[in-house]
C-alpha cells in the first residue's frame, strides 16, 4: 500500500544532482582517523589496567580449559543456572548444564530466581504477529507453562525474584494496539507469582505512554517494588504495601535500561555520559563516560554495564555479518573499573553478572567475569537456529 | 590494527559508492552540505575499518550501515530536532497538481528525523522493520510506532493517493 511513496522517493533520489566524489579528501580524513587511533590504543595498553587483566584472565582460561569443562559438568543444576545462565538456538533452551527443545520458536529468555522464563512463538522475531506462550524452565530442565497474556511489551523480571511484572491499559481485555496505546491513561500494574501461576498484586496509576511503540510501558521489577517507564518518567509500585509515586528527574526518560533496582539516564546533558541511580534512594551510583554512540546494558544483577558500539554489520538481505562488532567495554557500576573482553562477538548475561556469549559453530559457550577478565570457555552440543542470549533484550 | 587499503583501490571504491550513499544520505537529512558531510564521514570511517570488513565486495553495505549509524548519532543529538526539522508544516495535503514528486522531499523534510530516518530506510532501502532497528540501533517496536506517526504525517501531507488509509506498515 505504500507502493507510490517507496516510487517517488526512489525518482526523487534518482534526480538528485550528486556532486563529485572528493575522494583525497576522505583519505586524508582517513588517514588522520588511523593515526588518532593508535594513539588512543596505544594509551590505553598503558593505563588501562582491566584491559591488561583481561588478556591475562584468557590465557589462565585456556590453560585451565579443561578444569572449566569439569566444573561446568559436574555442577549442581543450580549452580551451573547462576555461573553459566541460560540461552537458545531455535527451539532449544541451554539453561546451566541442562537443555530443553519446545515446539515452538524461543523469543526471548528472561532470568527469575527459579529458573528461566522462556517467551515462545510461531517465529523467533518479537515483532511477529501471533500470541506468545511463556513456559518456566527450571535450572533441572523441568518445566512449567505459565499463562501470561501480554502480547508485544516488555516485563520485567529479576534473577532475585520468583515473580515477573507487567503493565497493562487499565480496564481493557484483548490488549490494545501501540497506536492505541497513545490514547490510554489509566494504566495497571502487575505482579503474577511464577510459583504459581497466579497474580499477587495490581494496582492501577495514570500515565501515558507515546513513545515506545509497545502496547504498554517497558517494566522492571526487583524485590517488592517494580517500575513502569511512562511519558512522564518512571512509575514505583510497592506491591507489598500498595504505595506507588514517580520516581524523580525521570520525566522524558527515553532510555529504558534499569536492573535489579538500578536505571540510566543518559543524553539529557551529553551525548557521552551515562548515569546510573538507585530507584529506593533516588541516589546517583555511577556517572560513566562512553563513547559517543555507545549503547549501554545493565547486568540483570545491577552490577556491571556493557557499552556496545553499533558497528557489527549485517547484509540486510542474507544475514551475513560482514563486519564483526567491535570488543565490549564492561564497566563496574559501583568502582567504574573497565575491563574489554578479548573478541568480537554479542554478548548476554549469566544471572549473576557475568558476561554470556555462544558460538554455535563451535559448539562452546564462554563465561567471563567483568570484574576481572578471566573467562571459561565450556564445550557443549548446540543445535542450529537463531541464538538468543540470556540478559539480552530482543522485545520489540 | 589491519594495513589500509591502497589509495587506488579506495578512490575505485569511493567513485562507486558516492552516489548511492549520498542520495541515501540526502533523503535522510534533507540538506545537500548536511548530506555531503555525512558520506564523507562515512567514507573516512570506512577506510579505517577497512581491514575489518571480511568480504569487500560488502563494503558498500558496511558503508551504508556505517551512514545510517553517523546519521542515527547525529538526530541523538538535542540541537538536531531545532536545527533541521520543520515539524511545524501545516497539517494539510500539499499536493495539489497531477505531480506530486517535488513535492515528496519538502514532506519528508516535515517529519522528525529519526522518523525521517525510519521512513526511508524502510521504504527506500527496503528493509525489515528488524533491519532498521537494528540500523538505527533501536527497538523494532520505536520503528513501528515511529512508522505509524510518519505516515499519518505524510498522508496529511501528501494525501491518500499516496499514503492510502491503512497503509501505516506499524
Amino acid at each position: 500500500m505504500v507502493e507510490r511513496l517507496t516510487t517517488l522517493l526512489h525518482e526523487e533520489a534518482a534526480v538528485l544532482d550528486v556532486p563529485v566524489a572528493p575522494a583525497a579528501a576522505i583519505i586524508r580524513g582517513g588517514r588522520r582517523q588511523r593515526r588518532r587511533r593508535r594513539l588512543t590504543e596505544a594509551v590505553a595498553g598503558v593505563v588501562a589496567l582491566g584491559v591488561v587483566a583481561a588478556g591475562a584472565g584468557t590465557l589462565l582460561a585456556r590453560a585451565g580449559d579443561t578444569a572449566a569443562q569439569e566444573r561446568f559438568a559436574s555442577a549442581h543444576a543450580a549452580a551451573a543456572y547462576a555461573d553459566y545462565g541460560a540461552f537458545s538456538t531455535g527451539s532449544t533452551v541451554y539453561i546451566g548444564n541442562h537443555q530443553v527443545t519446545f515446539p515452538e520458536k524461543i523469543k526471548a529468555l528472561y532470568y527469575t530466581s527459579l529458573g528461566v522464563l522462556v517467551r515462545m512463538g510461531k517465529v523467533a522475531y518479537t515483532d511477529e504477529p501471533g500470541p506468545s506462550h511463556y513456559t518456566l524452565v527450571r535450572p533441572d530442565g523441568s518445566t512449567r507453562d505459565v499463562d501470561l497474556r501480554m502480547g508485544d511489551r516488555i516485563a520485567g523480571t529479576d534473577p532475585d525474584s520468583p515473580n515477573v511484572a507487567y503493565a497493562e491499559p487499565a480496564g481493557v481485555t484483548g490488549g490494545l494496539s501501540a497506536s492505541q496505546t497513545r490514547h490510554v491513561t489509566h494504566w495497571s500494574l502487575v505482579v503474577v507469582s511464577l510459583e504459581t501461576g497466579t497474580e499477587i498484586a495490581r494496582t492501577e496509576v495514570t500515565g501515558r505512554f507515546t513513545w515506545g511503540g509497545w502496547e504498554a510501558p517497558p517494566v522492571d521489577l526487583a524485590g517488592d517494588r517494580m517500575w513502569a517507564l511512562f511519558d512522564e518518567g518512571w512509575t514505583e509500585y510497592d506491591w507489598r504495601t500498595g504505595a506507588t509515586r514517580s520516581i524523580p528527574g525521570t520525566a522524558g526518560a527515553g532510555i529504558i535500561e534499569a536492573a535489579h533496582g538500578r536505571y540510566a539516564l543518559h543524553g539529557e546533558q551529553t551525548d557521552t555520559d551515562w548515569r546510573f541511580f538507585d530507584f529506593a534512594s533516588g541516589n546517583l551510583v555511577a556517572t560513566i563516560p562512553a563513547s559517543s554512540g555507545d549503547t549501554g546494558w545493565l547486568s540483570p544483577d545491577g552490577r556491571f554495564v556493557r557499552f556496545d558500539k553499533a558497528d557489527a554489520v549485517r547484509d540486510g538481505k542474507t544475514g551475513k555479518l560482514i563486519s564483526p562488532p567491535s570488543p565490549s567495554h564492561f564497566v563496574s557500576v559501583d568502582t567504574g573499573k573497565t575491563v574489554s573482553l578479548p573478541g568480537r562477538v554479542f554478548w548476554g548475561w549469566t544471572p549473576d553478572g557475568h558476561a554470556l556469549s555462544v558460538d554455535p559453530a563451535k559448539d562452546r559457550i564462554t563465561v567471563c567475569d567483568p570484574a576481572t577478565g578471566r573467562c571459561d570457555r565450556i564445550t557443549r552440543e548446540i543445535g542450529p537456529g537463531s541464538v538468543k542470549l540470556g540478559g539480552a533484550l530482543y522485545e520489540s | 590494527m589491519a594495513p589500509p587499503p591502497s589509495d587506488e583501490e579506495f578512490t575505485e571504491f569511493v567513485d562507486d559508492a558516492w552516489p548511492t550513499l549520498y542520495r541515501t544520505a540526502y533523503l535522510l537529512v534533507g540538506d545537500r552540505g548536511l548530506a555531503e558531510d555525512l558520506v564523507q564521514t562515512t567514507l573516512s570511517k570506512t577506510y579505517v575499518s577497512w581491514g575489518r570488513i571480511r568480504d569487500r565486495r560488502a563494503a558498500g553495505v558496511y558503508a551504508r550501515t556505517v551512514l545510517v549509524n553517523t546519521a542515527s548519532s547525529w538526530f541523538r543529538r538535542r540541537s538536531w530536532s531545532s536545527e533541521i526539522a520543520t515539524s511545524d508544516l501545516p497539517d494539510r495535503p500539499v499536493v495539489e497538481s497531477d505531480s506530486d514528486r517535488p513535492l515528496v522531499l519538502e514532506a519528508l523534510r516535515a517529519l522528525p528525523p529519526r522518523q525521517r530516518a525510519v521512513v526511508v530506510l524502510r521504504f527506500y532501502e527496503d528493509l525489515s522493520v528488524e533491519q532498521t532497528a537494528t540500523a538505527l540501533g533501536i527497538n523494532a517496536g520505536t520503528v513501528k510506532s515511529q512508522t505509524s506517526h510518519a505516515m499519518a504525517k505524510l498522508r496529511s501531507l501528501l494525501g491518500e493517493s499516496v499514503i492510502p488509509e491503512g497503509a501505516n506498515h506499524g
